[in-house]
């Protein structure tokens, strides 16, 4: 149950959201809201948990995370992908504590129950004398992850069994992501494991940033600009458009500023142009033609990035795409999974340069990455205290300046240019929706039932 | 994996995951040419020779999984008897 407290906050919020486009700032560091927002916002949306690339092999797994539950996702010995709750069905020992490897059968570190990949119990030390061989095994397998889906490679896990499928939870988005994810016949592969690291911020404001913050490029980065690493105009960012879908999701798309000729399709190589014009349909290829920057978050927590950009100050600029996933710990701490992604048929100097590129800007180390965490870091400190939790944040950048964007080829609501907070308050106001739905009840059998949980999203969607 | 030299024998590959490590080495004594399988954790090993190394390629993975079914090895007949039966006996 949601205390009275917090729940008129948010009604407040969901109203003021729409009505003075303001989101409250008791919602960004407040441990009861966390506690409520693992259950109502992680329990029940798809959440990235990894890439099919870096599981490429049978037996290959990577430890992965909803929340505080962690999963090993693996591909068991038929090539399947599967998703297992991390937790013996013994006693809940952590079963696997590498966070990646290639196994067929794990091992439980405490009494050695020992699991084949596809999570079944294959064994239990000393059967006969403790058991009797009365264990049924087949009663005790790993727990799966209650929903498991892939979309062009992106593996996603839902703890809601009853929640709607991931196709129809990406929605529109998927035009946008295809542009990412399927410009190339052979795909995407992840290179090498992620960077991670912890920050301490809340998770919601790196989804914030990648979503639609494009303004505070000027001001944060622009000593990027100053060494010559982004474009000369400190208002690059400003030339592109912003547009969000439902179920939260959002993305900026900016071209060249203007009078800066900047090369097609991001400057990818001959080869991949070649394919995603074949690929991709006439209204993608025309949307990503003259693109020099995509930003956007799948709701609620894994954000893209296709940047063009220099490696530094003499280099040409060219692109690389990262995926990142503001993991939670706590409501001022999270955990940030940082993929670099490439075309595996690019050619080697491609690759080499765009991850150069990459980890010198949005690395762990790298100049832009820096300059945002300490941004997040500050706000979230200042906005956990007692005073600062009751003030409003303003999200009305774009009011009255400008209206939806009727030319627009591409799905979802659009505005034209990218200074715009239009992104932001669409996942604001999902993210409280989902705040104030109570759970669906459960029937006997302790299973949600359908119909409670369809009129629970159909309430979050309304 | 590992390779390990030790003088005047043939090396050993060693590889290991989260879960245990284990030994392979080419042992011959004249004709006899085997492979020697050792797990150095729980002391047991295993020489393989051609034909049964062969039976191995096509196993399914169930039959592995059936082999676990003891994970630290098969054990012996225990005659199992509680504590108290020895209790008051000197
Ligand atoms: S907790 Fe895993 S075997 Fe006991
Ligand atoms: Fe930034």
């Amino acid at each position: 149950m949601l205390r009275n407290e917090l729940r008129q906050i948010l009604e407040k919020g969901l109203h003021d959201v729409e009505a003075d486009w303001t989101v409250p700032a008791a919602i960004i560091n407040d441990p009861e809201m966390h506690d409520a927002e693992r259950e109502r916002v992680f329990g029940r949306s798809w959440v990235f948990l990894a890439h099919e690339s870096e599981i490429p092999e049978r037996g290959d797994y990577v430890v992965r995370y909803i929340s505080e539950d962690q999963f090993i996702v693996c591909r068991d010995e038929d090539g399947e992908v599967r998703g297992h709750l991390n937790s013996c069905r013994h006693r809940g020992m952590q079963v696997c504590r590498a966070e990646m490897g290639n196994a067929s059968h794990f091992r439980c570190p405490y009494h050695g129950w020992t699991y084949n990949n596809k999570g079944s119990l294959v064994g239990v030390p000393a059967g006969r004398e403790a058991y009797g061989n009365k264990l049924d095994k087949s009663l005790w397998q790993l727990k799966p992850v209650p929903k498991l889906d892939t979309y062009k490679g992106l593996i996603f896990g839902c703890l809601d069994p009853d929640a709607q499928s991931l196709d129809d939870y990406l929605g529109d988005m998927k035009f946008y992501l295809d542009i990412v994810l399927d410009r190339s016949d052979a795909g995407l592969q992840v290179v090498g494991a992620p960077q991670r690291w912890v920050v301490d911020a809340n998770w919601k404001l790196g989804a914030d940033n990648f979503i639609g913050d494009a303004y505070h490029t000027m001001m944060t980065h622009r000593s990027m600009v100053e060494l010559g690493l982004a474009p000369p105009d400190p208002k690059f960012a400003l030339y592109g458009e912003h547009v969000h879908t439902e179920h939260g999701h959002g993305l900026g798309i900016i071209g060249p500023p203007p009078g800066i000729p900047l090369p097609e399709f991001l400057g990818m190589p001959e080869n991949i142009v070649e394919q995603l014009q074949r690929r991709l349909s006439p209204e993608q290829v025309e949307v990503f033609r003259p693109v020099a920057f995509i930003h956007g978050t799948v709701f609620p927590n894994l954000s893209i990035g296709n940047f063009l950009m220099s490696k530094d100050h003499v280099s040409p600029p060219t692109s690389f795409l990262t995926l990142r996933l503001w993991h939670p710990l706590g409501p001022d701490k999270m955990e940030i999974m940082s993929f670099f992604l490439v075309e595996k048929e690019a050619p080697d100097w491609y690759k080499e340069e765009s991850y150069q590129a990459y980890v010198r800007t949005f690395g762990i180390s790298g100049a832009f990455e820096q300059d945002d965490a300490e941004n997040w870091r500050s706000i979230t400190r200042v906005l956990g205290a007692q005073y600062a939790k009751k003030m409003e944040l303003n999200y009305q950048m774009g009011r009255g300046v400008y209206e939806p964007d009727p030319d627009w080829p591409g799905p979802g609501k659009a505005f034209p240019m990218d200074y715009a907070e239009a992104n932001q308050r669409n996942f604001m106001e999902y993210w409280m929706q989902l705040m104030v739905t109570d759970p669906a009840p459960h029937n006997k059998n302790g299973k949600v039932s359908d119909a409670a949980a369809a009129e629970a999203l159909t309430r979050a969607e309304a | 994996m590992t390779i390990i030299h030790n003088e005047g024998q043939d090396p050993i590959i060693q590889i290991a995951n989260e879960f245990t490590v284990i030994q392979v080495s080419y042992t011959s004594t004249g004709q006899r040419e085997r492979l020697l399988v050792s797990s150095p954790r729980l002391g047991f090993q295993t020489l393989l020779d051609p034909l049964q190394l062969e039976s191995l390629t096509w196993q399914p993975p169930e039959t592995f999984s059936k082999l676990l079914d003891t994970p630290y090895g098969p054990g012996t007949e225990l005659n199992a008897r509680p504590l108290s039966a020895l209790l008051g006996k000197d």
